[in-house]
Order: structure tokens, then sequence, then C-alpha cells
């Protein structure tokens, strides 16, 4: 699938990892590295029982010159830890649910702004309001509008990011104006 | 529009402020910023969206209003149209909050009387530097 943001499969990679970078570092005095499918995967198999971390995964629409979907899927704890230093809770366990989610969807919103805004200085994008959900990642997208993932770390804990473009925001969460 | 400068040492006074974001966490984060700036806060108010923040405009006195852009039912720029021109409003401070920094998006905030845009994510400390700079002003 072509991007019609004119970059290579490196810039693409490098811009993402430049605005999470910038977001972790920013807001969330956290670090942000480039990682491996591998590892994402490897994390997300890892049965609950031993370990393993339930996951969410928040998404958000951008239109503007050109339309498309931003998804997020990061562990729960990596989560819980990032929303603690974002909001000064003295510890992941005091975050409640709400806040949870209310956190990861604003943390897409912050990276898909960022990354847009970056790549595209010259033009204004709305963003719909993050949808979170729980579960095991998926691979999101379809024949007709193939992802483009991206693997990175924040703190040492896998994420991924998916992009796909030439999706419209649900009509219930159009806007005229950004 | 101005970027924020850095801490000016005169003597504050305090200020009420009205922060509109779509994001509880966020609107905690700002408020916790403010917090940390050491400044003479006096009311913080909150709103989820513009509309809200009409209401919260219509019944309270507001001295700085910092507001995102992308938000459900009332965008950040139809809520700085809807109050631009009215004398209730008139001194009020207008600061943006957005993820959104591009260059059509700040030509769209000229003339609405935006004085500072703050480019999410931010460190706390640009906080301070706004917060300052509003309370030396007045």
């Amino acid at each position: 699938m072509c991007s019609p943001i004119s970059l290579s499969p490196a810039e693409y990679h490098d811009t993402l990892l430049a605005a999470v970078s910038e977001v972790a570092e920013n807001s969330l005095f956290a670090f942000a590295d480039a990682s491996e499918q591998a590892a994402f995967e490897a994390a997300a198999a890892a049965p609950l029982t031993d370990g393993g971390s339930d996951w969410l995964s928040a998404c958000v629409h951008f239109s503007g010159p050109v339309a498309g979907r931003f998804e997020l899927t990061v562990p729960e704890p990596l989560a819980r830890h990032l929303c603690a230093s974002f909001s000064g809770a003295e510890a992941p366990d005091e975050i409640n649910e709400a806040d949870l989610v209310d956190f990861t969807g604003e943390l897409s919103n912050m990276m898909c702004g960022t990354w847009l805004t970056r790549t595209r200085r010259q033009d204004a994008f709305s963003l719909t309001p993050p949808a979170v959900h729980r579960g095991a990642p998926q691979i999101p997208g379809s024949e007709d509008a193939a992802s483009e993932l991206c693997y990175l770390s924040i703190d040492e804990a896998p994420i991924r990011l998916a992009v796909q473009w030439g999706i419209a925001p649900p009509p219930s969460q159009e806007r005229a104006d950004g | 529009m101005t970027e924020p400068s850095s801490v000016n040492a005169q003597t504050p006074t305090s200020l009420n402020i009205l922060i509109v974001d779509d994001s509880a966490m966020m609107r905690t984060m700002i408020k916790r910023a403010a917090a940390l700036t050491g400044l003479p806060i006096g009311q913080i108010y909150e709103a989820a969206d513009g509309l809200q923040a009409l209401a919260v405009l219509q019944q309270q006195h507001v001295d700085a209003l910092f507001t995102d852009i992308n938000m459900p039912v009332m965008t950040g720029i139809e809520l700085l149209q809807q109050i631009a021109g009215h004398e209730r409003w008139q001194h009020m401070v207008r600061v943006i909050i957005s993820t959104d920094g591009s260059v059509a998006r700040r030509d769209e905030a000229d003339g609405l009387d935006v004085r500072f845009y703050v480019e999410k994510p931010f460190r706390p400390e640009v906080m301070r530097d706004v917060l300052s700079d509003l309370t030396v002003a007045r």
C-alpha cells in the first residue's frame, strides 16, 4: 500500500519513533526506542497466568488533506506506569480504569497529532476522540486498507503503532472543524 | 501569538483559569503543571468541550482560557470564534494547547486573540512560563 505521506519505509519508521520519543520525553519522563516485531509478538503471546499482561488499544481517525486511522497497542502495565508519570499518581496501582482508558486514548492522540504535525507541517488535521478497547493485540486492516506497522518500545516495554490510509472517520465522530 | 518567555520576577496577581480538554487526564496534567509553578492561581474551572466552556464562561469570571482544539461537540476553534469580539471576555487571555501545531491551524487561530500556542506534548516548565507571563502582565 502506498502511503499518501511520501516517506520511505525507513523514514516512516524514523518519523514515528521521533514523534513517540517527543511524547515520551516531554510528558511522560520515559524513553522510547526502536524495537522488533518478534519482541512484541513474544510479549503478546505470553499467557496472562504466566506473568503476561492484558493489552490496551487506542485508535484515532484523522482527516485533512489525507485521511486515515492511527492505532496504538500497549501492554497494560506500561500504560499504568506512564499514566502515573503523566498524572503525578504515587503508584500505578492507584490508577482507576476510567483514568487508564482516558490516558491511553490521550496518548494515542498525542502520538498521532505529533507525528502528523512533524510530517505535514503545513496541513491541519482533525482527529476524532480516541476509541479504546482491551484485548489481545490484533492485526488491524484488510486487503482494501492494509496497515503499516511500526514496532517500538517505551521504557523497554514493546508497543505497536498501526497506520491505515484512506479510512474515513465513523459518521458519528466526524467534525466540521478541527 | 507569542511563545512563552522565561519567568519574570515581578509580583503577580492570582488568575482564575478555565481548562478545556476532552481528556480528563490531560486536564489533570495541566492543573498539576499549573500548581507546580508556585504562582498564585485562583479558581480552576474545567470543561470537556467548547459548549461546556461557554456555559462556565457565562457564569464565572475567568482570566485565562486554556483550550484544546480537537474536541467533540464544539472544537476549540469554534469556542474562540464564539467569544471573539464580546466585550465581556475582551481581557481574557486565550491559550491554545493542542497536538496540532500545523501552520494551517496556527493561521486559523490568528485573528482570534490567541496569546500563546502551546503544542502537546509539553514540558511542565512551559506552563510555568505561560502563567508567569500572564500574571505579571495583569
